[in-house]
């Protein structure tokens, strides 16, 4: 099996390929996918001022690559699925948390974090002109879905080289299996891990408990809870989702987290999606089938 | 000589002849003035106004009875869409009763039965294996 680790996005990546092909069209396939996520982070991080996604927020309106409208177009998308949980329009919430920079840079401490900013904010993304316009005062962070969609692109590319696993800061995707089973994939439980075989799609974990600061002697961390504006107080710390895509697991890992224990599990076993919920005491427990 | 009685009759005729010839002045003037209650000449251009006003009531008829046709059409349009949508309601109404009365009897049926989402995932189960990777909180 070949690996492939780099830094992108903010955080690690890496590539692992169980080669269909020869070494040098293996090596080609992992630069492939490193320069797609590369490529990608160009195109979605707003932590890059001439990325596509910053120059979108400084105009509110702006013609985009088919990249930037796709994402945008699921983000949104998953706003409707989520009923709101998940949100892109939570940028003035995440600088008002102090998140306005990459999670790294974050000062441990700092003035009062303002008012609150709930999201809804209103995003008009037409496919068939290519233009995305932008409510006033409104501006987007894909941080919440844009690792996961990186995932997936690079995974397509390096799939077509053999079995793949594609990790974007955690967040999965795979294609194929490993030696006929699936990918076994490291997943916290409170104090412990255990490990998830992941047959197919993507996989991704959302977190209060990894990073964390101070803004006016509050606690602050980067999960927004869109209704409230403020970071999320549910009783969950740490939420592992899996979907047919690590975009939309990104995103689902997000909204359960916000939706507190119970409502989480529930919401999980409805819709039979595989789910890791670890509350704020440390208690784990499984959800949507997974046994 | 002319006597009184003559003089007088001279002065009857007279008189006669002034009025006579002062009517006809008139008739005169009357002729070649058809608007004697006007010191002003006809305006070309209110009859003019006058005959457009004429065109406009013409064409406002016109248009009211397209409009009444228009109208008529589309009341009947919307008649017949009242109705199909009578007729979806009175089928979504019975759709509702009849998922009410299967969601009642799911519920019946869930108490005394385990749920169904209680079946392993086929894409994803806690395996014994080491992992290859950790799906840590970004």
């Amino acid at each position: 099996m070949l690996r492939r680790t780099f830094r992108a996005m903010g955080t690690d990546v890496e590539l692992l390929l169980v080669p269909a092909v020869d070494t040098d069209e293996a090596e080609e396939a992992l630069a492939s996918a490193e320069r797609e996520i590369a490529r990608i982070e160009d195109v979605a991080s707003r932590f890059r001022r001439d990325s596509e996604l910053s120059r979108l927020n400084a105009a509110g309106t702006l013609e985009v690559s088919p990249d930037l409208m796709r994402i945008v177009t699921l983000a949104i998308a998953m706003r409707d699925a989520t009923g709101g949980r998940f949100d892109p329009t939570v940028h003035a919430a995440m600088m008002a948390a102090g998140y306005d920079r990459t999670l790294d840079d974050i000062p441990a401490d700092g003035p009062d974090a303002g008012a609150a900013q709930p999201g809804g904010g209103e995003v008009i993304a037409d496919p068939g002109t290519g233009r995305i316009t932008l409510g006033m005062g409104v501006a987007l962070d894909l941080g919440g879905i844009a690792k996961g969609w990186a995932a997936d692109r690079a995974a397509d590319l390096l799939g077509s080289a053999g079995s793949c696993l594609v990790s974007v800061g955690g967040d999965i995707a795979v294609r194929g299996s490993l030696d006929g089973e699936p990918w076994p994939i490291e997943v916290e439980h409170g104090d412990d891990t255990a490990t998830i075989g992941l047959a197919r799609g993507g996989m991704a974990t959302s977190g209060t408990d990894r990073r964390r600061w101070r803004r006016g002697g509050k606690q602050m961390h980067h999960v927004i809870d869109p209704v409230t504006g403020r970071p999320s107080t549910t009783d969950l710390v740490r939420v592992t989702a899996i979907a047919e895509d690590a975009a939309h697991a990104e995103a689902w890992a997000t909204a359960l987290l916000v939706s507190g224990a119970n409502a989480a599990s529930e919401e999980a076993d409805r819709m039979g999606m595989p789910t890791v919920l670890v509350g704020s005491d440390g208690h784990t427990t499984s959800a949507g089938g997974l046994v | 000589m002319r006597t009184t009685e003559q003089s007088k009759k001279m002065v009857r005729r007279t008189a006669i002849g002034g009025s006579l010839l002062a009517m006809t002045a008139v008739g005169v003037a009357f002729a070649a003035n058809p608007y004697p209650h006007s010191t002003r000449p006809p305006d070309p251009t209110l009859a003019s106004l006058q005959q457009r006003e004429k065109v406009l009531a013409r064409d406002a008829t016109v248009l009211n009875e397209e409009h009444a046709a228009v109208w008529d059409e589309y009341k009947a349009a919307l008649t017949e869409r009242n109705q199909e949508i009578d007729q979806i309601n009175a089928v979504n109404s019975r759709m509702q009763a009849q998922r009410s009365q299967q969601a009642q009897a799911a519920a019946a049926a869930a108490s005394t039965s385990p749920p169904s989402y209680s079946q392993s995932s086929p894409q994803a189960t806690y395996v014994p294996s080491p992992p290859v990777a950790s799906s840590g909180a970004s």
